[in-house]
């Protein structure tokens, strides 16, 4: 065999050429990417105001996403576009149903969106994909933070006013802070401002419910995922002055939780979500696993099962989930 | 039927698959796209929808052809060296660290970088004093592909958590050309063409190390050189097409095999002949893609698994058969 050049230059020369070449790709088909509006070149990108809104209360008004870009509405949004499910729900608590054309394909799912009775009636068009939506013509379209970036821009370079929302609130803040954000940008300031008050004063009603003795040790289980601290469920255990086990032994986020450490955290309450008519197999699958079964919540059978729209949501449907497990954990309110 | 034939059947097919990926869609357009709102539909989103296809087909199945002369074995593919899993591996980190929600282009380099990278860690750990036995590039290039598969499974496991985030991970990686821009097809079809015409220009010194390595070396080829050219291309044409488009399964292992069969084995007949009928095939399987089950799209590498899975079972039965019968 002839021996060739040594291998680390083989191997890295390559890389770098390949590197230098992608990256001088990239910038110039960002500068000249066809049909790319002028306005988009100049739109202005603050980044340390990514939830901030700016702007007068008078039309125009802009707000800056997650990503970055602001987002100008000249007059009000009447052909609104959503693509994610939480974002469904904030738009049709928001603005008249009618000027919601382009949904999520999640709306129509009645296990899991709380708006799917609405989608159902009105059968707003699925914005499954950018052609759909480029063909509805809407005047804004609010987009996932967790969205591709080439999703969003190719609608931008389509010319369509596209929005990116924080769509992973881990308070009931946040979610206070979407009904704001989205408020100011597509409804009316009268019905903006009650959304926001009913949410309000959920969360505050919710707070007044305190437990007559210790706080109940509440487990927040979806399937084997459990809900540990910089969760929504742990705010609003939090606000229902009762104790999260899985925050309290270290779990962070929405995470895998094994079998030893539920038994070691020994809730007295289980909480789990389940689709309407599926609450009992759901209950009873739940007792049947061993370290659930052998907790205190398993033995007294203090296993609730929430309808899982109301379980998962994350909008300003998440109000009911604080009444729902209110009454739960301290008797309905009379 | 003869190779010209052949060329000529599937420039057909590409610009039959062409015509139709770009008047087919969610949306109804009407020739001649006078309409604005056709006008962007057409040219910012199905032509270079339609154009991607065809380069990330055209990449992997001249990727395939000189993985399967070069390993001399006809179940070689372009995920063999642990490129695939490289390029996924890159793109799950992008996911995971929010890069791709804020930069189209940051997915695309991600993937790539981390192929070479991959590719570049494989070639060294492989070297001997100079040379690189073929089977040491070949099982080292496979546990670097498990090392980086399962590196890509821990990334996505403790990123969980994010359900949104996962959700699109998952998706990217079953492979797809939706919301595919002119940037994509800059990204991609560059390095295809130049990777198609360097293995077509030096398709002699393939065929030759088809045929044996030392058999070559004794008929004046420089054997490391030009395996390194070749599995440089090779990765590169990987790379770039699952950067562009997730994985797409079979691509790369079916169309080869199919076209050898018609056009015979010499390369400088198979790799442009491969990459036709590639790229035919992607468009073909990316219309199939978007039209089955309106308004949801099937992702594309599902439809590849699903055409190319049994095309192979029957070609390596037929293949087996025949062997049989000998």
């Amino acid at each position: 065999m002839v021996g060739g050049p040594p291998w680390r230059l083989k191997a890295m020369a390559p890389l770098t050429v390949v590197f230098c070449a992608l990256t001088m790709c990239a910038v110039i088909v960002d500068r000249v990417a066809p049909g790319a509006p002028a306005s988009r070149m100049l739109l202005h990108r603050d980044t340390s105001n990514p939830f901030g809104v700016v702007g007068a209360v008078e039309y125009p008004r802009h707000a800056v996403g997650v990503d970055g870009v602001r987002v100008n509405l000249p007059r009000p949004a009447r052909r609104i576009v959503s693509q994610e499910w939480s974002l469904d729900e904030y738009l049709y608590s928001l603005v008249p149903a009618e000027r919601v054309i382009g949904v999520s394909q999640a709306a129509y799912d009645g296990r899991f969106s709380n708006i799917s009775d609405i989608a159902a009636r009105l059968r707003p068009t699925i914005a499954a994909d950018v052609e759909a939506v480029v063909t509805m013509n809407p005047d804004l379209v609010i987009v996932s933070s967790t969205a591709r970036a080439d999703f969003t821009e190719l609608l931008r370079t389509a010319g369509v006013p596209v929005y990116r929302a924080y769509t992973t609130p881990t308070s009931l803040a946040e979610i206070e802070q979407q009904i704001r954000i989205l408020g100011y940008l597509v409804a009316d300031d009268a019905a903006a401002a009650a959304v926001w008050s009913t949410f309000h004063e959920a969360v505050a009603l919710a707070a007044l419910r305190r437990p007559a003795a210790d706080a109940p040790r509440v487990l927040g289980l979806n399937g084997h995922f459990a809900y540990g601290s910089h969760t929504v469920f742990d705010d609003v255990l939090r606000v229902l002055g009762a104790t999260n086990v899985a925050a309290a032994a270290g779990v962070e986020g929405y995470t895998l939780m094994n079998p030893e450490e539920i038994l070691r955290a020994n809730p007295g309450w289980i909480i789990t979500g389940a689709p309407i008519d599926t609450e009992d197999d759901v209950r009873e699958r739940l007792l049947a696993d061993v370290s659930l079964a052998t907790t205190d919540a398993g033995r007294a059978g203090r296993v609730v099962v929430v309808d899982q729209r109301v379980f998962t949501a994350l909008s300003p449907f998440t109000a009911r989930l604080l009444e729902t497990l209110g009454d739960a954990l301290y008797g309905r309110k009379s | 039927m003869t190779i010209g034939a052949f060329n000529a059947l599937m420039l057909l097919l590409l610009a039959l698959g062409g015509v139709a990926g770009v008047s087919i869609g969610s949306a109804h357009v009407a020739w001649p796209f006078t309409a604005p709102s056709d006008r962007v539909i057409v040219w910012l989103i199905r032509v270079p929808r339609v154009l991607v296809g065809a380069t990330v087909g055209a990449g992997l199945a001249t990727a395939g052809a000189v993985m399967q002369g070069l390993f001399r074995n006809p179940l070689a593919e372009p995920g063999l060296l642990g490129v695939g899993p490289g390029a996924v591996l890159g793109a799950i980190a992008v996911f995971v660290s929010g890069w791709a929600g804020h930069m189209a282009v940051a997915l695309p380099i991600g993937a790539v970088l981390s192929s070479l990278l991959v590719l570049g860690l494989v070639y060294a750990a492989a070297a001997t004093r100079g040379v690189v036995p073929i089977t040491h590039l070949l099982l080292i290039g496979i546990a670097a592909g498990s090392l980086c598969t399962a590196l890509s499974s821990l990334l996505i496991a403790l990123n969980a958590t994010d359900w949104q985030s996962a959700q699109e991970i998952v998706f990217w990686m079953m492979g797809g050309v939706d919301a595919r821009s002119w940037l994509h097809v800059w990204l991609s079809a560059p390095f295809v063409v130049i990777g198609i015409l360097v293995v077509t220009w030096k398709a002699r010194e393939l065929d030759l190390l088809a045929t044996g390595e030392e058999r070559a070396a004794s008929l004046g080829v420089d054997v490391e050189s030009s395996k390194w050219l070749f599995i440089m291309t090779a990765a590169l044409l990987t790379g770039v097409s699952v950067a562009v488009a997730g994985l797409l399964g079979f691509v790369g292992l079916v169309v080869p095999n199919a076209v050898r069969v018609v056009v015979g084995p010499r390369h400088r007949t198979l790799c442009p002949a491969s990459a036709l009928a590639g790229a035919a095939f992607v468009v073909a399987c990316d219309l199939v893609a978007r039209t089955a089950h309106p308004p949801i799209e099937i992702r594309l590498g599902i439809v590849t698994a699903l055409i190319g899975s049994p095309v192979l079972i029957l070609m390596l039965s037929r293949r087996l058969r025949l062997r049989g019968a000998r």
